[in-house]
């Protein structure tokens, strides 16, 4: 089965994501910012990640570069959940290591279809 | 959206809810320190607006997400310097929280939407946001994607693909483009192997392919078609992506595709196409929401992980589980003590480890019923939290400057006690505010700061709370609540009362000083009802004013409801319990004390008055027993409202927490009594209502 860790401060979109993606057999993990986020990454392995950019104490962005940065996560799709998708945010993402985005409002079907992309 | 998300519509209200509280603090705390405004409290407020767009554009609550998106963009200009934060804005953002709190209990109980009041405030941020033309300008970006979607294009598209090098370290799979790309139609790939070095320099992480590609599109695609796919990568890969033939020469767009896309710089080719054919006037008006992103989300190590933590760490429990669980443990008491007699170690010398045993059971029993009981307390923060924003408002209606502290806001309290005692405090602070602190001018004039301060503190005093209202006002005008109280035939004009008995008449019913009625306090709704509210609860309020330094309305109160502290009298063979809050003494009295009418004690003498005596045997019809000497018995001196009665009872037991069991719920209201309780020996007990008992008196 493969693993999924969501990085978000909000409650309900968390609760969306993990149980939009549980439904389709995915094993879900969540953390409320980038910091926790962090500390299940380093201490499991996941197939794929994806993060809330305006969190508390780390942001997105902050735990994307930190993330990358891990051996084992060099290669992991790690995608962007936002509701802005302008050029200079894309950049920084980029920057960080991310591997796309998906913006908000969120629609489960958009999220199934980007995971199945991604985990082929 | 989708039904499966209804589910979680409850999980965004809570935390909408959250978000709008949190935009309130630290509005308030920017308030007061409008000179110099923190960025971290900027940061707050603007994740708390953007978290809220977000959420409610999930659920379709468009409103919202319009409005929240307006003051997103003003929030974000804010946090970027673009625009200083003044008062108009913080007053403006205040007001955008009332909008904010009317959309979301519209999308949570279908209440009205306050249209016009939306529209004010949504204009006013708009005119701050310094933007010319109308609201519907800040478009969400989707719209905008819709509109810039004309062009189509048929037939064959030839593209070139070629992902950088180091592709692969972002997460990104070309495989995976080119599968999306097959998805379209007819895909005929010529991959482009040149690149690859030698096998020493070959970097296994490395991406050396390109593609050229001809894709025969099953239906209709565009330029946009393209740009959506490649969207992850369009700063990773040269992209070029152009009709073979266009199907009408004479169309504009056609042409624009073409041009750039023959020059070499391949990516500026692509950028180029795609937003030369916007009409410019949409990229004016995209302004604003290209500004929301351009801010990097910045580090906000020192945020207040604590807040987060308790709001993520509780669970909601319905009430009815946890009173549930509250009356089991009052029979969970009443069993242990009812075992506990068999705990005595001289009596039953051969059960000494079961004494042991039944120590311990008491000792848990305690410390469980102590736990269970604190999950019903809620910090009184829920209800002090109102005050900051309350006076605020208030006090710029009066043109006064009052700051609100708090003291001991993390005090806990019964959450029945919290929600009967906010509408009380809102009387109490409401007036402090209107007649207590004085206007500026006048407090210049007296040398004091020209800014009041009302206090607010909470703390815990043997097994009571207190809370206190004090403000640096004026304080009461003895004088003129004298002559009103004579006025109103309070008090005779011949009276002696001192200062403080007359401060305390301002809890008598039917009285108000306010010189003319402001919409603030002084309409109808009087102290005394504050009085009674606080009774209700089992408490008490008094008052301490000093001219010139402030008043000072201190509240007693239980802790809690449920657990009453009561002194357990004898009378006849029948236990009663008199809650301990209502008792002043108990005495013995002297038979020359006595007034009697016929062989019966009706009022007795104490401390210079007359009060009247209850005899608690006849007046609820207890079996008379042998001794029936009035002279004999012991007085407990009782008070409710400010009125005095003696109770006659045989004999003073213990004095002790009980369970307070409705007995409205199992058996019949009854009104002299307030409730019941089981003692140890299972033997059930009655609680005097001490306030009704009086009244009874007074009537007959």
């Amino acid at each position: 089965m493969k693993k999924i860790l969501t990085v978000d401060d909000s409650a309900s979109m968390r609760a969306m994501v993990v149980f939009t993606l549980r439904g389709e057999g995915y094993e879900v993990s969540e953390a409320v910012n980038g910091k926790e986020g962090l500390d299940l990454a380093k201490a499991d392995i996941f197939d794929l990640i994806i993060s809330d950019v305006n969190m508390p104490i780390m942001n997105g962005i902050e735990f994307v570069t930190n993330v990358r940065k891990e051996e084992k996560y060099r290669f992991t799709p790690i995608l962007m959940l936002t509701t802005e998708s302008g050029t200079d945010l894309k950049l920084q993402g980029k920057a960080a290591g991310a591997t796309g985005w998906i913006v908000k409002p969120f629609d489960p079907q958009k999220l199934i279809a980007v995971v199945k992309k991604v985990l082929r | 959206m989708s039904d499966p998300l209804e589910r979680f519509r409850a999980v965004f209200f809570e935390e909408s809810a959250e978000a709008i509280d949190a935009i309130e603090r630290n509005l308030l705390s920017l308030n007061e320190t409008e000179a110099d405004v923190d960025p971290e409290m900027i940061d707050d407020i603007f994740r708390s607006a953007h978290s809220l767009k977000g959420g409610s554009a999930t659920f379709g609550m468009d409103s919202l997400t319009r409005f929240t998106h307006v003051m997103e963009t003003l929030l974000d200009k804010v946090r970027a310097n673009e625009i200083a934060m003044s008062q108009e804005l913080v007053d403006c953002l205040f007001s955008s929280l009332d909008v904010l709190r009317n959309l979301v209990s519209h999308y949570q109980y279908a209440d009205e939407i306050n249209a016009s009041e939306m529209q004010v405030v949504q204009q006013e941020l708009v005119r701050l946001l310094n933007i010319e033309g109308d609201i519907d300008d800040i478009t969400l970006q989707a719209d905008i994607a819709d509109a810039s979607s004309e062009l189509t294009e048929t037939g064959e598209w030839s593209i070139y693909f070629g992902p950088h090098a180091d592709i692969l370290s972002s997460g990104n799979d070309p495989i995976r483009y080119l599968e999306e790309l097959a998805e379209l139609g007819e895909l005929n790939p010529k991959c482009n192997t040149q690149n690859i070095p030698d096998l020493l320099e070959l970097d296994p992480v490395s991406s050396y392919f390109t593609w050229d590609l001809t894709l025969t599109p099953n239906e209709t695609v565009t330029t946009e078609t393209f740009d959506d796919i490649f969207l992850w990568i369009d700063v990773d890969a040269d992209l070029k992506y152009d009709p073979i033939k266009a199907t009408q020469d004479s169309e504009n767009s056609s042409t624009e595709i073409a041009i750039p896309s023959a020059t070499e710089n391949r990516v500026q080719a692509t950028v180029e196409t795609t937003s030369g054919d916007t009409p410019t006037e949409v990229s004016t008006t995209l302004e604003p929401q290209k500004s929301v992103s351009n801010v990097a989300p910045r580090n906000s190590e020192n945020g207040k992980p604590a807040d987060k933590k308790r709001t993520s760490q509780s669970i909601r429990v319905d009430l009815e589980k946890i009173d549930s669980l509250i009356n089991l443990l009052g029979e969970l008491v009443i069993t242990q003590s009812m075992l506990s007699i068999y705990g005595d170690a001289e009596k039953y010398p051969q059960f000494d480890r079961l004494s042991e045993g039944l120590s311990q059971l008491e000792r848990h029993t305690r410390e469980l019923q102590e736990g269970v009981m604190r999950i019903r307390m809620l910090p009184i923060d829920f209800c002090f939290s109102r005050f900051p924003r309350m006076v605020r408002d208030v006090a710029k209606k009066l043109n006064k400057s009052i700051a609100v502290k708090i003291i001991g806001e993390t005090t806990e309290v019964d959450k029945t006690v919290i929600e009967e005692l906010t509408d009380p405090l809102v009387h109490l602070v409401r007036n402090s505010v209107d007649h207590g602190i004085e206007p500026p001018e006048i407090r210049q004039e007296k040398g004091k700061p020209e800014s009041g301060t009302i206090t607010l503190r909470a703390f815990h005093q043997v097994g009571n709370i207190i809370i206190e209202i004090s403000d640096d006002g004026a304080g009461l005008n003895t004088e003129r609540i004298r002559e009103k109280a004579i006025a109103n035939g309070i008090i005779p004009p011949d009276n002696q009362l001192n200062d403080q008995a007359i401060h305390e008449l301002i809890f008598a019913p039917g009285f108000s000083t306010a010189q003319e009625v402001t919409d603030l306090s002084g309409r109808g709704v009087g102290m005394d009802v504050v009085k009674r509210n606080i009774r209700a609860l089992g408490g008490t309020v008094d008052v301490r004013s000093v001219p010139e330094q402030g008043s000072t309305f201190t509240i007693r109160l239980p802790l809690t409801l449920a657990i009453l502290d009561g002194q357990l009298v004898k009378v006849n063979q029948e236990t009663y319990i008199i809650p301990m809050l209502s008792i002043i003494e108990s005495i013995q009295t002297k038979p020359e004390d006595i007034n009697k009418v016929g062989d019966k004690g009706v009022s007795f003498k104490w401390r210079g008055n007359f009060i009247p005596i209850i005899h608690l045997a006849e007046t609820f019809g207890c079996p008379i027993g042998e001794q029936q000497e009035v002279e004999q018995d012991l007085i407990v001196v009782v008070e409710s409202d400010g009125k005095q009665c003696g109770i006659v009872v045989n004999e003073l037991t213990n004095h002790q927490q009980v369970v307070v069991k409705s007995l409205e719920a199992n058996y019949a209201k009854v009104e002299e009594l307030s409730g019941a309780t089981i003692l140890g020996d299972g033997s059930v007990a009655l609680i005097i209502d001490v306030g009704a008992l009086i009244q009874r008196v007074r009537m007959h």
